[in-house]
Order: C-alpha cells, then sequence, then structure tokens
C-alpha cells in the first residue's frame, strides 16, 4: 500500500503553528496521528475508556508543550512517547491492571513464517531472535527498547514488580547477545 | 526507507489485534516511521470516536489557562478547583493590595514625621485585614460566592483556607511595612493578635450578623480604642500591651471552637443577607 500524506504541510511546520498557538494546526495534528495513535495504545491497554483518556491527555500535552520538541527527529516518534508515558501515567493512577493488557501483547507463542519475515525487514538481524525470545521476555524488550520507557514505567505498563523487568530484560539481551553471537 | 508497506489484511488485522505478538512488533515500528501507513491504520478508527475526542481536547486546550496566583497556590499542593475557587477571592486583586499597601506606606510615613501620629499604623493596619474578610465574605465583592456555596468540599476547611488567603493578602504588606515604623514601640508586631482577633470575631458571628456590618462594627470599635488612647496624656501602645495581646488570644480560641463547631453541622456557610 502506497498512500502519499494527507496534506503537504509537515507534521515538523504543525508542531511549529502549535507552538505558537494555533488550534487549526493542533486540529489538523490530531486527525492526522489520533488513528493509528489510538490503535497502538489498544495494544498496551484493552480498555477504550482509557486510551481515549490517554489520547486526550497527550495533545492537551502536546498543545502545552510543542515548543519543547527539539525540531530533531520524527514527530510521530516524539508524539509516540508521549502517548506511553501518558498511558503509563494513566494507568499508575488506577488499581492493578494485569487484566487490562491485551492478549496479543503476552501471546503469540506460535510465530508464522510471515511474522519472522516482517520482523527481519523491521529489524533487520535482530529480528528472528526477537521472534525466538519468549513472549514475557519479548514484552520487555517491547517496552523497554523499542517503546524507550524506563524500567519503572515499563513494570507499570506490564503489571509486574520492577524487579521483575530488570531481570527479565537481563535475560532477554544474554539471550539476544548468544543469537546474535 | 525500505519499500516494503502494510498490506490492507495486515493492517486490519493489527487493528483488530488478531496479529501475533511478534508481527504486531513489526507493525508498530513500522508505523512509527511511515506516513502512508500510519494513515492506513488510523483509517481504521471509527472517524465519529476521533471527533467525540477532538471536541473534548478543544474544550481543555481553549479552556483559559491557570493565573500566575492559581499556579502559586497550586505549587503549595492544593488542587486545582481549590486553586480556582482562591484565585477568585476579592483581596487578591491588584486594586484591592495596592490600596492596602497606600494606606499602610501612609501610616507609616506619618509615623516616621512624628511619633505620635505612630497610633495611625497602630489604628490602620489591624483593621485591613476584617474589611478584606468583609469584602471577601461579604455580598459586596465575593464572586466565588455562589461557587463556595456550591463546592464539594469541606465548608470548614473551605472557609479556612479562604480566611488564611484573605488574612495574608493584607497581613503581609503591613508586616513587611512595620519595621519602617520609629523603633521605640511595639506596633510593629503588637497589631497582630488584635487583627487575627477581630477577624475571628466577625467570621463567627457570620452566622447571626451579616459579616460586613459586624466587621464595620469591629473597626469603628477598635479606631475608638486607638483614638481614645492617643488623646491626652495616654499612650497607645497600651493596646500592644499583654492585656490586650492575652485577650485577643482568648477571642481567637473561642472564635475558632464556635466556627468549627459550626461547619460541622452542614448549615450554609454565609451570611444571611
Amino acid at each position: 500500500m502506497d498512500l502519499a500524506p494527507p496534506t503537504e504541510v509537515t507534521d515538523a511546520e504543525l508542531l511549529g503553528a502549535v507552538a505558537e498557538g494555533s488550534t487549526g494546526a493542533l486540529e489538523t495534528l490530531y486527525r492526522r496521528h489520533a488513528g493509528w495513535l489510538t490503535v497502538r495504545l489498544s495494544r498496551r491497554c484493552a480498555d477504550p475508556g482509557v486510551v481515549d483518556e490517554v489520547l486526550q491527555d497527550t495533545f492537551v500535552a502536546v498543545w502545552r508543550s510543542a515548543r519543547r520538541w527539539s525540531g530533531q527527529g520524527e514527530p510521530a516518534a516524539w508524539l509516540w512517547g508521549i502517548a506511553v508515558r501518558r498511558l503509563v501515567d494513566a494507568l499508575r493512577r488506577r488499581p492493578p491492571h494485569t487484566a487490562s493488557l491485551p492478549e496479543g501483547y503476552l501471546g503469540g507463542v506460535v510465530e508464522s513464517a510471515e511474522d519472522r519475515v516482517l520482523l527481519g525487514v523491521e529489524h533487520g538481524e535482530l529480528g528472528p531472535a526477537l521472534a525466538r525470545l519468549s513472549p514475557e521476555l519479548r514484552a520487555v524488550v517491547q517496552a523497554t527498547v523499542l517503546d524507550g520507557l524506563t524500567t519503572k514505567e515499563a513494570a507499570v505498563l506490564l503489571g509486574i514488580p520492577a524487579g521483575t523487568v530488570k531481570t527479565r530484560a537481563m535475560r532477554a539481551r544474554l539471550a539476544l547477545r548468544k543469537e546474535l553471537a | 526507507m525500505n519499500a516494503w508497506h502494510l498490506t490492507p489484511d495486515v493492517v486490519r488485522a493489527y487493528a483488530e489485534g488478531r496479529l501475533t505478538a511478534v508481527a504486531a512488533l513489526s507493525v508498530d515500528q513500522h508505523v512509527g516511521r511511515c506516513a502512508g501507513c500510519r494513515a492506513a491504520v488510523g483509517a481504521t478508527v471509527a472517524p465519529a470516536r476521533t471527533d467525540r475526542l477532538w471536541a473534548e481536547i478543544r474544550e481543555r486546550v481553549e479552556a483559559p489557562g491557570p493565573t500566575r496566583i492559581e499556579r502559586a497556590v497550586r505549587a503549595l499542593g492544593l488542587d486545582e478547583g481549590t486553586a480556582r475557587l482562591l484565585a477568585a477571592t476579592p483581596t487578591l486583586r491588584g486594586a484591592w493590595l495596592t490600596g492596602v499597601v497606600l494606606v499602610l506606606l501612609l501610616a507609616v510615613l506619618a509615623a516616621t514625621a512624628s511619633p505620635r501620629a505612630s497610633a495611625a499604623f497602630l489604628a490602620l493596619a489591624p483593621v485591613l485585614p476584617v474589611a478584606g474578610v468583609a469584602y471577601a465574605f461579604g455580598p459586596l465583592g465575593d464572586p466565588g460566592r455562589e461557587i463556595a456555596a456550591a463546592a464539594p468540599y469541606a465548608a470548614l476547611r473551605l472557609l479556612v483556607v479562604r480566611t488564611a488567603v484573605v488574612v495574608s493578602s493584607t497581613l503581609v504588606p503591613g508586616l513587611l511595612l512595620a519595621p519602617f515604623l520609629p523603633p521605640t514601640s511595639w506596633y510593629a508586631v503588637g497589631w497582630l493578635l488584635p487583627a487575627l482577633a477581630m477577624t475571628a470575631i466577625a467570621l463567627a458571628l457570620a452566622e447571626r450578623v451579616a459579616v460586613h456590618l459586624s466587621s464595620v462594627a469591629l473597626t469603628l470599635g477598635w479606631l475608638a480604642a486607638v483614638s481614645w488612647s492617643a488623646v491626652g496624656p495616654r499612650d497607645p501602645a497600651v493596646l500592644t500591651a499583654a492585656p490586650v495581646q492575652l485577650l485577643s488570644v482568648a477571642a481567637i480560641a473561642a472564635c475558632a471552637a464556635v466556627l468549627v463547631r459550626h461547619h460541622r453541622t452542614p448549615a450554609p456557610l454565609w451570611s444571611p443577607r
């Protein structure tokens, strides 16, 4: 599928306009990014109410801190960084939520050849190694490395103690190193 | 960037949570870097949901931001609602504060010019907090009254917090200016307890007497006492002497007890009109 970006204004320009106080630019940015952020957040939290709340908080935070965007790198990644931290904040305010983590996040033990190809495309040599990690270890790698969360934040997201996150991350690192050696 | 993109099948499976964890991991990563696939994934979310959320975001974004006072109050650890309510306290308005400072400044200047005029400071400093309470809690100046009446706070806590703001907005200018008084008397601090006592009395009476009326009465009483003490051979310092201070402490304690007892009951807080 090859879709052109919906308009010619870049995300970086929109963020600049948001920093100047343009709600119009915020709306454009929101309409461009709300969808995939919703889907990606839903993969980490099964409760749609929480996802909606997090999405709102995210764009309110963007509105307040657009001028703090460095202008470097991918705005989408910056948005995701805000969203996933807001998600952690939202989960922190709630009672333990292990049940709200969607099954897919930890599941997928049966991996297909297609999975391995997808992983190879996106992660290079790391892909197949990631695929062979146990779901628990992979979830930790996803939270700490790919989502860029701290140990504490990952613990909140995954609903496990921070110590467990640490040991699993260490085990995952060892396993990956062995695979890639 | 690579030439690989999500197929419609993969997009649908991803959005519906049907991808295996490993495949979803790859899609996550790809979507983070590919605007086209982001749009494709985004299109799976119901527009009604996106629209509804936008309406709420716009409301939050366009709401007036917290004022400087609100931010300061929040920094002290109070919640947003309390902060907004306090920021609406009339005595925090610039005009009121300027008035307080000017009046006290004149009194200090008069006192430096002639020691006898020290009585002017002693007369004015303590009645300002009382006037502030009358202004803030009376029917004259309180835009927060309606909110306060409906606010889901314990009435006592609300009263204490608001009074603290009102009183400190008048006491602080007084305390800052007091050191400039001629260093011959206890005036500089002696007025504090009488001021607090009068404030407490006005609030404690609020159940029976409208707060602005009791404040006027207290003010007149205090002015009369200062005038009486300042004429003839007497020294106005008598008003800052130990008996008055003790009396003030007793009055504050008694009024506090009345207020606590009254506000434990759910009767409406503010005075009858």
